[in-house]
């Protein structure tokens, strides 16, 4: 009596093939990723990759028009020296916004990742513990939903004087509510798993089981409102900046070069078109991203 | 459903007071009352007669029991610059602010409700895709920026519209379309998914193997049904709108409560702030608080789970 061999079955996917492959497949997110990394080594290598320094200008080449206005308008400045044109001082406009991702992205990085910390905090405790806790919580959220954003960032940098600083931290402080009200439901749905309840049962102690058991499981979640709030974060920080109370000229932040740029909008739009696209891009960019991993981890949820 | 409204009501009451001890902290312990009205030029022995002069030597809390007396009539002090009661300022201004928010939020609804239901009804087609695709690109474009970009469309190539002040309806067309765009997708996905979740339902089929019109279907019984949860996330919008029209109102040069809070915040004019910051809050209670009600109203569970 033989037995008959078993046919070898063709090796399945691992879970991580499989993840990468719909990671590939999702345009959104691959997009995203794409325009997030090339913004990030943008900003990392700005000082090698910069024509001009972004500081100086010069009264000779003011007011420079971008590179495609020799193209289609025959315009005789415009030039390759300054492929984006030059401000109303004679700054490069191309080295001001690759400096100008620096702040964005220092200050979207910094704000979310404080307002995470108080966030996800507060949200673990009310969805773990419920009750009087869960009760605190949501009056902490309600109440920070009443404040003004904008007023309230404005009004405290304009006391506090505007540094880098005071502004991740006024951010920080003023966007942990989405966190704080996803995790509180993402934590209630990890809580009555069996598992732990098992870790309850043999005696784990609360903090054992709120950061091995309970947060890797709302880990996908947090990512997706991490890179809300990010975008979130940068569209402030460009708002308070344009209102002249968030970073302090002459530092190029985009939204300080619109606010610069507003007074030229009868005769240059070039000057209001281009930092608007680059806030626009990375914005897009990390909302992508943010949607791709909320499909890509979940793919239940597509909608 | 009394005691679900009075529950309510006591949450929010407490939210005002939290809010009110927050912005009177913001402006008396991180500013200085005495040297913002005393002004730049003052003098050190100046700044000390006015803090006497003003009570703002006293212990804090007898402060704030005073100042939020008065406010509770009203009476939130005399502006440091214009010398006149706070209280006439802001209503003079708020016209502005509220018509602006209107006819945001009465954009924001034309753009997102007939959007969501043909997107819910045409699931995944052509015009599907695209109100996503506008909601994706909708949700990134900074609202200064898109204010500006409306300017020079509509303003100084075309010439079509006014881009600065406040006089006429057409000078409000573009500022209530560059408030209004940012709450149109949450709102066309909300009724996306409603009528999504209604036409998908029971009641649908019957009323359809009843042999009604569709279009009495689509609009007397999926669109009710689905328009509850947007009317509630409609009233939370526009009270974002109120709070985040200064920056429209700054590109606009309009004068209304957001463009008065920027230039008090710029020139330390303490009260105004404070006045401004607890009106909008106050309004944002205020609406909640309404579509909390109207939830509970039209959907008894919520009366249960919410109190």
């Amino acid at each position: 009596m033989t037995i008959a061999p078993i046919a070898a079955e063709p090796a399945a996917p691992s879970p991580r093939t499989l993840m990468w492959r719909r990671v590939r497949a999702h345009k959104g997110l691959m997009f995203g990723i794409v325009v997030l990394v090339a913004m990030l080594l943008m900003a990392l290598a700005a000082p090698l990759i910069v024509p001009h320094d972004p500081y100086t200008g010069a009264l000779a080449r003011r007011r420079i028009p971008p590179v495609w206005h020799a193209w289609f308008y025959d315009h005789p400045r415009a030039g390759w020296t300054y492929p984006l044109g030059t401000d109303r001082l004679g700054r490069d406009y191309l080295s001001r916004l690759i400096y100008g991702s620096q702040i964005s992205l220092l200050i979207g990085f910094s704000a979310m990742f404080v307002s995470g910390i108080i966030g996800s905090t507060l949200g673990l405790l009310a969805g773990y513990f419920g009750g009087k806790v869960d009760m605190v919580v949501s009056f902490f959220v309600t109440t920070r939903l009443s404040l003004p954003v904008v007023l309230v960032a404005l009004a405290v940098v304009a006391v506090a004087g505007s540094s880098l600083i005071v502004l991740i931290l006024v951010l920080g402080l003023l966007l942990w509510d989405r966190f704080a009200v996803v995790m509180r439901a993402a934590t209630q749905q990890a809580r009555s798993l069996d598992y732990v309840a098992a870790g309850e049962a043999i005696g784990c102690s609360t903090s054992y089981l709120l950061l091995r058991e309970v947060l890797p499981n709302v880990l996908n979640p947090l990512i997706v409102v991490a890179t809300i709030e990010m975008a979130n974060a940068i569209l402030l920080e460009a708002a308070l900046s344009f209102l002249g109370l968030g970073v302090r000229p002459p530092q190029p932040s985009w939204g300080l070069m619109l606010a610069e740029a507003k007074e030229e909008i009868f005769f240059n739009t070039w000057m209001i078109g281009l930092p608007g696209i680059a806030l626009f891009l990375l914005v897009l960019g990390i909302n992508l991203l943010g949607d791709g991993v909320r499909d890509v981890t979940a793919p239940e949820n597509r909608n | 459903m009394l005691r679900f409204a009075i529950g309510r009501l006591g949450i929010a009451a407490l939210v005002v007071l939290v809010v009110s001890v927050i912005v009177f902290g913001l402006t008396h312990v991180a500013a200085d009352p005495a040297r913002a009205m005393a002004g730049e030029n003052a003098t050190a022995a100046d700044v000390e007669a006015i803090r006497k002069a003003e009570g703002f030597d006293r212990p804090l809390p007898i402060q704030y029991a005073e100042w939020i007396g008065r406010a509770a009539s009203g009476d939130f002090g005399r502006s440091y610059l214009m010398k006149e009661p706070v209280i006439g300022i802001v209503a003079h201004r708020l016209p502005v602010t509220l018509t602006l928010g209107v006819m945001a939020l009465a954009f924001a609804l034309c753009v997102a409700l007939p959007l969501g239901v043909l997107a819910a009804v045409r699931q995944n087609s052509l015009l599907d895709r695209f109100a996503l695709a506008v909601a994706v690109l909708g949700q990134a474009l900074p609202n200064f920026w898109f204010a500006l970009v409306l300017i020079v469309v509509f303003g100084v190539w075309l010439q079509w519209l006014p881009t600065s002040g406040a006089d006429s309806w057409e000078h409000m067309i573009l500022p209530a379309v560059a408030l209004g765009y940012y709450a149109t997708p949450a709102l066309m996905r909300l009724t996306r998914t409603g009528m999504l979740e209604a036409l998908g339902s029971d009641y649908i089929r019957t009323a359809r193997a009843k042999g009604l019109l569709p279009p009495s279907v689509l609009f007397k019984h999926a669109l009710r049904n689905a328009v509850i949860p947007v009317v509630s996330l409609a009233a939370v919008q526009f009270g974002f709108m109120l709070g985040g029209s200064i920056v429209i109102e700054a590109v606009f040069s309009m004068h209304g409560v957001g463009y008065l809070a920027w230039e008090s915040i710029q020139r330390s004019d303490l009260p105004v702030i404070q006045a401004i910051v607890l009106m909008i809050a106050l309004f944002y209670v205020v609406l909640t608080f309404l579509a909390d009600l109207l939830n509970g109203w039209l959907d008894p569970r919520l009366r249960v789970a919410g109190a």
